[in-house]
């Protein structure tokens, strides 16, 4: 008389797919993806992306040869913004990629250990969680010279805490488990315990929280290279071009709306499929 | 003291507190009281159109761009329909400076025009600082209020014949703005910020433009001032905010 | 026992439930009743629809996944099942209260005992309340803390008076049981449906909390539907008893006369499961509870039972009068076999 349940991913997928969203937010994503690695193919006049200048064509409103206008030294707006994503993607990338290699073996040691190693740890992080990551930004991008790289390792630094303490909440959770213990018992290394036994428990939050994570780091990039702290021109870095057209409102909208609208997109896209990934792992996160 | 202006950084500092206070308040007050009642309505009609469209809003909040919708408003209303003024606080004369809150000052001195000027200066601003607050604010609520409906002292509530709307509006609501307190307090921190970057597009005179122009100035000892007073304030709030939530959840409370 | 008339009867009720998996056919053709002053069990085990029964007739079920196909639900002279929500919840709101299992989360615990309380007196019944009127009727509230530290001298919880004040948290979990019974009584109900209140309590405090039930019925002549996977506790409570399993009815009687002469096979071996000394948890049946989503054809428990016939597989046993107030659902005395 035993019926055959759905298997648990089939349940897993049955959601996913009800959640339009997701998809939607993951073909945003894959869409800026391919833009940005294939930047030089889309935009119509890639040497309007660095220092190219063409007086004559200043300010011209959108048009079929220039669908975002052209900027106050007749760049193409269009190509402007397209090479832009590449920026931003790899800042996201970049910063999470140093955040997640920092902040979680700590966070993971600060679990297993206990102790001394905890503590040192985990006052450490405190200390940095109490301050909003985009004032700890704006303080390291100060004492440093203002570019591109700085403005990531300054991001990345204030972001790292996070996933210290996301790693090390779930670490204490796991390392009471019967799993632990058995490996434990047969002799296992410790590193091997918490890197092949405690963090693969945890790809669920990691994964959720590294999504969502993405789309803010381009926001707090954005916001930096808006302030000028980022990215320096001629660069064309999405939040630099909406303060660069700033300057010439309202007359020529179109500088700061297109650069604008990317990063909203993004960064929706970003939102999107964290959420769904969120209801796909049924999982909690902060 | 701060190497560029050469004057007393604490002073210049406390200068532009105010207006940066009223701006998060305002803000706040946006975001809670437009937050609260769409996350109780979205949960409620929970899949139906409301809830859609305000899962829609939510998302749209927390990945807009401050800078940018910021931007945008400006054009929209500002530029082209002339509703509201473009930037700063005021245009006229400042109320008499009692707190030094705009809207708060010229209440207190019946100074009506400068009250309906600093409203129209703060509306833009206040808005667009409030938007990712207010989508997380409902998707809290909602969220909150979506288990509450089945807890079970709910469910026995009912049953045994609370009026609905009591149980909603009193019993489950209570209940749901606990948990969001935390995250308040979390959100004030982080507006106080991130409202540099509103600061910056309305050219709002408050504390954290200070601070950016301070950083982009290289001016050390500005810098430091500006971080530390952020610091205390985000403390400050949430020592604020584990004192609610003794108050509001006899459970903490008693179990000291 | 005063046995009166029927203020409750369910014929033929039959509930459906989607889920993911199918359709789960969790309750086919129950039939129920209950008199006044009586207590009535509705024994069975866990996950056998004892709670879905109960649910249904409070009209609490949650109704997209659950369907209602047939059936009746008389109460006091309506069938609660034809009455629009307003109507239902008319003649329901007052006559006929609940008692939760787990008393521990049934009380709201923001809100002290003498708040929730207070509510329910000042505004028990009512489907909304316009905001003005509550702000107002809140100023003049003393008599409903008086009203409510009363209902508490009558569920016997000693000093009253400090228990208003106090929160649920600060109270153990037979003081919030009897807060919660004290609740149920606030309109003077005629029914009241008690979904396995002892559970999660102590047994000591379990013979408090059926003292409590027991001395109400007396005085008050209040009605119970008692549901419970205890039997020990239904033969010292109810008057009559109903025998639960998958759904369905499979035999009910006088307490006494189910207990001494047990006629259903699942009855028999519920019994033997008690353990002689203390009567509380069940050793166990050999099988299991059937799937809702495909369940056995003919008779639901003919899988388990020790004395299963050919027509057990095929036809479903029809419920049938074997006596007075026993009913009994089974081939073996249909066909006049065994005893």
């Amino acid at each position: 008389m035993k019926r055959k349940q759905k298997g648990n991913l089939a349940r897993a997928f049955y959601r996913f797919k009800k959640n339009p969203l997701s998809l939607i937010g993951l073909s945003i994503i894959l869409m800026m993806a391919s833009i940005a690695i294939f930047a030089p193919f889309i935009a119509l006049y890639p040497e309007d992306a660095g220092g190219a200048v063409h007086f004559e064509k200043m300010f011209q409103p959108p048009s079929w040869n220039h669908p975002f206008g052209t900027d106050e030294v007749g760049r193409d707006a269009f190509s402007r913004v397209i090479f832009g994503s590449r920026i931003s993607l790899m800042l996201g990338v970049v910063v999470l990629s140093v955040a997640v290699l920092i902040g979680v073996p700590l966070g993971l040691f600060a679990g297993y250990f206990g102790g001394k190693v905890e503590t040192i740890i985990m006052r450490i992080t405190d200390i940095f969680l109490a301050i909003p990551p985009l004032v700890l930004a704006l303080a390291v991008t100060a004492v440093l010279e203002r570019n591109l790289q700085n403005s990531m390792f300054a991001i990345a630094f204030t972001w790292w805490p996070w996933y210290a303490r996301l790693v090390y909440g779930e670490t204490l959770s796991k390392k009471e488990e019967d799993f632990v213990e058995v490996s434990e018992s047969l002799g296992a290394s410790r590193l091997y315990i918490i890197f092949r036994e405690i963090l693969p428990n945890m790809t669920s939050p990691l994964l959720v929280k590294i999504t969502l994570d993405m789309g803010y780091a381009i926001l707090v990039g954005a916001a930096l290279g808006f302030l000028g702290l980022g990215a320096q021109p001629p660069t064309a870095e999405w939040g630099t071009l909406v303060s660069l057209g700033r300057i010439h409102l309202p007359k020529m909208w179109w500088l700061s709306t297109f650069s604008g609208l990317a990063i909203f997109i993004t960064v929706l896209g970003f939102n999107l499929l964290g959420d769904g990934l969120r209801d796909f792992f049924d999982v909690e996160v902060e | 003291m701060s190497l560029i202006t050469k004057r007393d950084v604490s002073k210049d500092l406390f200068q532009r507190l105010p207006a940066t206070l009223e701006l998060v308040v305002a803000a706040m007050a946006i975001a809670v009281l437009a937050g609260i009642p769409l996350g109780v309505l979205s949960a409620l009609h929970k899949d139906r159109t409301i809830d859609q469209l305000s899962r829609m809003f939510a998302f749209a909040g927390v990945s807009l761009p401050r800078f940018w919708i910021g931007i945008m408003f400006q054009i929209a209303f500002a530029y082209s329909l002339g509703l509201l003024p473009i930037t700063g606080r005021i245009t006229g004369d400042p109320p008499t400076h009692i707190t030094g809150l705009y809207l708060l000052d010229s209440l207190l001195t019946r100074d009506f025009p400068a009250f309906m000027d600093s409203f129209k200066h703060i509306l833009l601003p206040s808005i667009t600082l409030s938007l990712s607050p207010l989508a997380q604010i409902t998707r809290l609520i909602r969220a909150s209020m979506i288990e509450q409906l089945r807890k079970d002292y709910t469910v026995v509530s009912r049953i045994i014949g609370m009026p609905e709307n009591l149980n909603i509006y009193k019993y489950m609501l209570k209940n749901a703005f606990t948990a969001t307190l935390t995250v308040i307090g979390l959100l004030f921190g982080w507006m106080i910020g991130n409202a540099f970057v509103v600061e910056q597009v309305f050219s709002w005179p408050g504390m954290a433009r200070y601070g950016v122009n301070s950083v982009l100035r290289n001016d050390f000892n500005a810098v430091v001032g500006v971080t530390l007073v952020i610091g205390v304030g985000y403390v400050l709030i949430n020592f604020i905010v584990d004192l609610l939530y003794g108050y509001l959840d006899p459970r903490i409370r008693l179990k000291k | 026992m005063g046995v009166g008339n029927t203020i409750l009867s369910i014929q033929g009720l039959k509930v459906h439930f989607d889920t993911i998996d199918g359709t789960s056919r969790v309750l086919d053709d129950v039939e129920l009743s209950v008199r006044e002053a009586e207590v009535v069990g509705l024994v069975g085990e866990t996950g056998c629809g004892k709670s879905v029964t109960a649910k249904t007739i409070l009209g609490s079920l949650p109704m997209p996944p659950g369907k209602i196909l047939e059936g009746k639900i008389l109460f006091l002279k309506d069938n609660l099942l034809e009455l629009s929500r307003e109507e239902r919840h008319q003649v329901m709101s007052r006559k006929m209260s609940y008692i939760p299992q787990d008393p521990m989360t049934s009380l709201n615990p923001v809100f002290t005992v003498g708040e929730q309380m207070g509510d329910m007196i000042r505004w028990q019944g009512r489907r909304r309340i316009g905001p003005l009127e509550f702000l107002r009727l809140r100023r003049r509230r003393d008599n409903s803390i008086a009203k409510a530290v009363e209902l508490l001298d009558r569920v016997d919880i000693p000093a009253s008076k400090e228990i208003i004040r106090r929160y649920p948290v600060e109270l153990s979990g037979g003081m919030r049981q009897r807060v919660l019974i004290a609740m149920a009584l606030i309109g003077y109900p005629s029914l009241l449906i008690a979904d396995e209140p002892t559970t999660a309590l102590d047994v000591t405090i379990q013979k408090g909390i059926l003292e409590l039930i027991e001395e109400k019925v007396k005085e008050e002549k209040l009605s119970v539907l008692y549901i419970t996977h205890n039997l020990g506790v239904a033969r010292r409570l109810c008057h009559r008893i109903y025998v639960m399993y998958a759904g369905t009815i499979a035999e009910t009687a006088k307490t006494k006369d189910l207990l001494d002469n047990p006629r259903h096979p699942y009855t028999s071996n519920l019994i033997s499961s008690i353990p002689k000394l203390t009567g509380d948890e069940f050793r166990g049946i050999d099988g299991r509870i059937p799937d809702y989503i495909d369940p056995p054809a003919g008779c639901r428990f003919h899988p388990r039972c020790p004395r299963v016939m050919e027509i057990c597989k095929q036809e479903r046993p029809e419920l049938v009068k074997v006596g007075e107030d026993r009913l009994l659902a089974c081939h073996l005395f249909s066909t006049g076999g065994g005893s």
